[in-house]
């Protein structure tokens, strides 16, 4: 499946089609999920923010503008920002405690998938691992902690020009590293 | 190009990463609504970035979940579609009292015993089974109606996904056509890249730059990097150096840009290559390592 693929289940999900969401779901809730589960760090609550992105998906469904993003940017970000919000009313009730130890969950994908999935995470990882500290440090920060630019700055007592510099470099190496055709 | 626009650019990668807060989103949606390409393209460029940081966290749910959240779908669809069906089945029994008798109940068993009662009923019943069949006609026709709706509004989305697909191909294309006309290009100038350094005599390349396109086309040859290190692409203009961004060095040393939005303001009249430290020099507009090689135009 590729983003074309993507174009039209969309277009049949906007058009009602409940059934579109299957292929979509198998295609993307590993990356919604994956990145849920770095917010949350908690499989039981993962799990529910991904519910929530899917059914946010589904009713906001007319929402989506192709000429704003594609259709793995607009799920991805919506899981995003449910986790977030979940780890903030969390965070605002102080709980500490049911913290789940990350397992990797069993797996349904075909090994030949599962193979090539696991290179390319290894090799993206590696692309992650290879920037500079400064960059990967405020890359995952901004995306997975949810902090806003001044934020980030304070927390690395750095210059806010600091941060953003070291945030394109970071995004625009990163790209560089692993061309899109491997993971799209 | 600006000071403040710069400052708009320097945004790109925050808000691809959603580090910007509500307000500072709201102005740089609204800089990019002017419309601002430039912007545009680097926050494109930026988004994939943020993709690949996404692609690296991607971990497959649990297999139970997928049913399980399809179905919570499916669940809350039901719950909005009972609503929805109650609604319209008062309305349809509003329109069947209004354009029909009520019905009769049917008749009994000592009824038919009676024959005179037989007669009278049976010419009463008659009008419900045709009232039957008139309803039975209406909501096959609105059946119909609602899948002919479906399949069109269906086409239709289908239709619009095609088109995208289409224009998507036709950018790619006349993309590589830009590509082909900047070689090509009589306003094009090209510089070849030598070694500033003894130590790194082997170094060579060549750069093409056509200045009314913005775009320029580096390769260059033995670059041999050591871990921790980076080779840093500069174009000099009238005002100094700026970044082109680190070099990608692939396998055998060899390294291929195609660079567009060369836009350093005036002319560009040299390129260079820095050797840095990882991640490339912290000032875009100035070298922190030495500069290892140069070619004016």
């Amino acid at each position: 499946m590729d983003l074309a693929s993507d174009l039209l289940w969309m277009g049949r999900l906007q058009a009602g089609d409940r059934t579109a969401l299957e292929p979509l779901y198998d295609r993307h809730s590993p990356s919604m999920y994956g990145v849920a589960l770095r917010i949350l760090q908690n499989r039981a609550d993962a799990e529910d923010a991904l519910q929530e992105a899917w059914i946010q998906a589904w009713k906001q469904r007319d929402t989506f503008d192709p000429s704003r993003g594609n259709v793995a940017a607009w799920l991805v970000t919506i899981a995003r920002s449910r986790a977030l919000d979940r780890r903030r009313r969390q965070a605002s009730r102080g709980r500490a405690e049911g913290v789940v130890p990350i397992d990797p969950p069993p797996s349904t994908t075909d090994p030949e998938t599962a193979a090539a999935r696991g290179n390319l995470q290894m090799r993206l990882r590696q692309a992650l691992a290879s920037l500079d500290p400064k960059q990967r440090q405020v890359l995952e920060i901004a995306y997975f902690e949810g902090l806003s630019q001044s934020e980030i700055a304070a927390r690395l007592g750095a210059p806010l020009g600091s941060v953003k510099f070291w945030a394109r470099q970071g995004l625009l190496q990163l790209r560089e590293l692993v061309p899109r055709d491997e993971w799209t | 190009m600006s000071v403040r626009h710069d400052e708009w650019r320097e945004l790109c990668a925050l808000y691809a990463l959603g580090a910007l807060d509500a307000a500072e989103s709201r102005r740089f949606e609204a800089h990019l609504a002017t419309p601002c390409h430039d912007c545009a393209w680097e926050l494109a460029e930026c988004a994939e970035g943020v993709s690949a940081l996404t692609a690296s966290a991607a971990t497959t749910p649990a297999p139970g979940l997928r049913t399980r959240i399809l179905d919570a779908i499916a669940a809350e669809e039901g719950l909005a579609g009972g609503a929805k069906e109650e609604k319209a089945k008062r309305v349809e029994r509003a329109a069947e009292e209004s354009a029909y008798p009520p019905p009769l109940p049917p008749p009994t068993r000592i009824q038919r015993l009676d024959t005179e009662r037989e007669r009278s009923d049976r010419r009463i019943v008659r009008i419900p089974f045709v009232a039957a069949l008139g309803w039975a006609a209406a909501l096959a026709a609105a059946l119909l109606g609602i899948v002919e709706q479906r399949t069109v509004r269906r086409l239709e989305s289908e239709s619009v996904a095609l088109r995208q697909q289409q224009a998507r191909l036709e950018d790619h294309l006349a993309e590589e056509q830009r590509w082909a006309a900047t070689m090509s290009s009589p306003a094009a100038r090209t510089a070849i890249l030598a070694a500033t350094t003894q130590d790194r005599a082997g170094l060579s390349g060549w750069a093409l730059y056509d200045p009314s396109a913005q775009r320029a086309v580096v390769v260059l040859e033995n670059l041999q990097l050591e871990p921790g290190h980076d080779f840093q692409l500069w174009a000099i203009g009238p005002h100094g150096p700026r970044s082109l961004g680190v070099i990608q060095v692939e396998t055998g040393g060899r390294a291929f840009m195609r660079l567009t939005r060369v836009v350093v303001p005036a002319d560009i009249s040299a390129f260079a290559v820095s050797y840095e430290a990882k991640g490339g020099s912290p000032n875009p507009t100035a070298p922190a390592g030495p500069v290892v090689m140069a070619g004016t135009l």
